[in-house]
């Protein structure tokens, strides 16, 4: 019999003889990946809801008073491919101002009509700030171009946001991924431990610490992949129930598909991740005890 | 085979082995004997290489046990059967099972496994049983499968720790026969006993340990005996 069978044969005996502790370690793997899945997933969530917020990006080109609107629009087409394109003439824009002034618009009165200047409005959705600077940027060089506007002062903040959302959202899943490995690593110690027996005995007749330790690492992974794989299966139905829910309370999440919230590469990385947690807790606790008898 | 020279081991407790200077050759029968704490069992895991001597030398198959690499002790192992007083079987592995241990370590093909297994069952009288498990055997049958576990390999050298201890008269005699038939067949065979029927009835070499020391070395079984 080929040796890697044989390792495979003593690793999914193992498994069946000892049930409980097999259970407990999957559950335990399940449980890690299936948190994890979850924080990553509210992550991207929300990722997403705040882009989807932040990215209605509108810049304003504003003219020098007496600049060709048609041509300015030309320009900015140009510089905004594909990007929706308005232009505002004086007179639309102190209508717009008295419009949002409302009851208090009369303090307009005698204004004449020229005294907002002309501007090319450009909408940009799911625009990243970085976008916008560029965009800006190139529409500054429009012919008449005085002055250009994307809202950067609340766009600035909200990607100071979104960057320190992501550090600490990175900080939490460092320390839920080093929680996860050291309660799986004493959950599969006491694997190991339950067969302290069969490990002395077979290092009394001749085993080589690999001989001993193989099984286990197979087991750790056997275990992790299936862990891990009723975890993904988890969160996929959770998202399948949860989704339509979110859409219906909150507006933006309209645009949130499943690849939004639990992308394939995190699904399986989740997978990998769990296979080599298993392996790896397997391993630490394996060594500690051979290191001992 | 196995050669002492002023061994000794210390636990925090207390020495277990003074100054033991001691040579068993190829092919020898040898018990140890002595009151509990004379150092028996301590001296045979010096010589498989459970623990280390805190001093002295300890030479094994011409090997001094002291410079042998973690590595390398397996491989030493799989030339020495061991058998306990408390048999150490799995007790949720079969006997065949138990006894394939050694074989599946050294990577035999399991035909081989099988027919070796077969075999050494058979010589033990236990052929019949090697599906059965080992709570379900009486006390003398364990100790007999835990004989063909350490037979099973053909090692060079057999070490017994007390393996008649839970045994009533004619299953000691059955385990010692088994033991004596290996040694016949070329296995040095080193066997830890307090028992002074044995020393009595079998006429072999007597070494007599008293706390952690060599006072007895040679064929005196009245003089080891009346400790």
């Amino acid at each position: 019999m080929a040796r890697p069978v044989y390792f495979v044969r003593r690793a999914l005996d193992a498994l069946r003889r000892g049930p409980f502790v097999t259970l407990v370690a999957i559950g335990t793997i399940f449980l890690a990946v299936f948190v994890t899945g979850i924080f990553a997933a509210t992550l991207s969530a929300a990722e997403r809801l705040l882009a989807a917020w932040g990215g209605e990006v509108e810049i304003s080109v504003y003219l020098r008073p007496g600049a060709d609107l048609a041509a300015a629009r030309q320009a900015a087409a140009e510089v905004a491919p594909g990007r929706a394109l308005e232009t505002v003439t004086s007179a639309q824009a102190l209508e717009r101002l008295r419009a949002s002034l409302g009851d208090q618009a009369s303090v307009l009165e005698g204004v004449g009509d020229s005294v907002l200047p002309p501007s090319v409005e450009v909408r940009a959705p799911g625009i990243t700030l970085a976008e916008a600077r560029a965009l800006a940027s190139r529409l500054e060089s429009i012919p008449g171009a005085a002055e250009v506007d994307y809202g950067n002062a609340w766009l600035e903040r909200l990607e100071l946001f979104l960057r320190r959302a992501r550090m600490v959202g990175l900080l939490l899943f460092g320390l839920l991924c080093g929680a996860t490995a050291i309660l799986v690593a004493n959950t599969l110690r006491l694997a190991v431990y339950a067969r302290r027996d069969e490990i002395q005995i077979m290092k009394l007749v001749g085993a080589t610490d690999g001989f001993v330790g193989l099984p286990f690492l197979i087991e750790g992974l056997i275990q992790g992949m299936v862990g891990a794989g009723l975890a993904v299966g988890a969160l996929l139905l959770s998202q399948a129930a949860l989704l339509p829910r979110l859409r219906g309370a909150v507006a933006l999440a309209a645009h949130i598909s499943r690849p939004d919230l639990l992308p394939t590469p995190l699904l399986l990385a989740l997978v990998a991740g769990g296979a080599g947690l298993g392996f790896l807790a397997s391993a630490l606790s394996v060594v500690r005890f051979l290191r001992r008898i | 085979m196995i050669e002492l020279f002023h061994v000794y081991k210390e636990y925090t407790d207390g020495p277990a082995l003074a100054d033991v200077t001691a040579h068993v050759k190829k092919g020898e029968f040898v018990f140890l004997t002595g009151p509990s704490g004379a150092g028996k069992s301590t001296l045979l895991k010096l010589i498989f290489c459970a623990e280390p001597a805190t001093s002295g030398q300890l030479l094994v198959f011409g090997k001094n046990v002291a410079k042998i690499s973690g590595s390398a002790v397996p491989y030493l192992r799989r030339n020495i059967g061991v058998v306990f007083q408390d048999f150490k079987l799995l007790p949720e592995r079969t006997v065949a099972e138990n006894v394939a241990f050694p074989l599946e370590v050294r990577g035999l093909h399991p035909r081989e496994v099988r027919r070796k297994v077969s075999l050494i069952l058979r010589s033990v009288g236990l052929e019949h049983k090697q599906l059965k498990f080992p709570l379900a055997l009486s006390g003398g049958e364990q100790q007999r499968v835990a004989v063909a576990r350490a037979l099973v390999n053909d090692p060079a050298l057999l070490l017994a720790d007390e393996p008649t201890g839970n045994l009533d008269p004619d299953r000691t005699l059955e385990v010692l026969d088994l033991l004596e038939g290996a040694n016949a067949r070329g296995t040095t065979v080193v066997v830890a006993t307090h028992d002074r029927s044995l020393l009595m009835r079998y006429k072999k070499r007597i070494i007599a340990l008293d706390q952690g020391r060599v006072i007895s070395d040679g064929d005196s079984i009245r003089k080891a005996a009346i400790l």
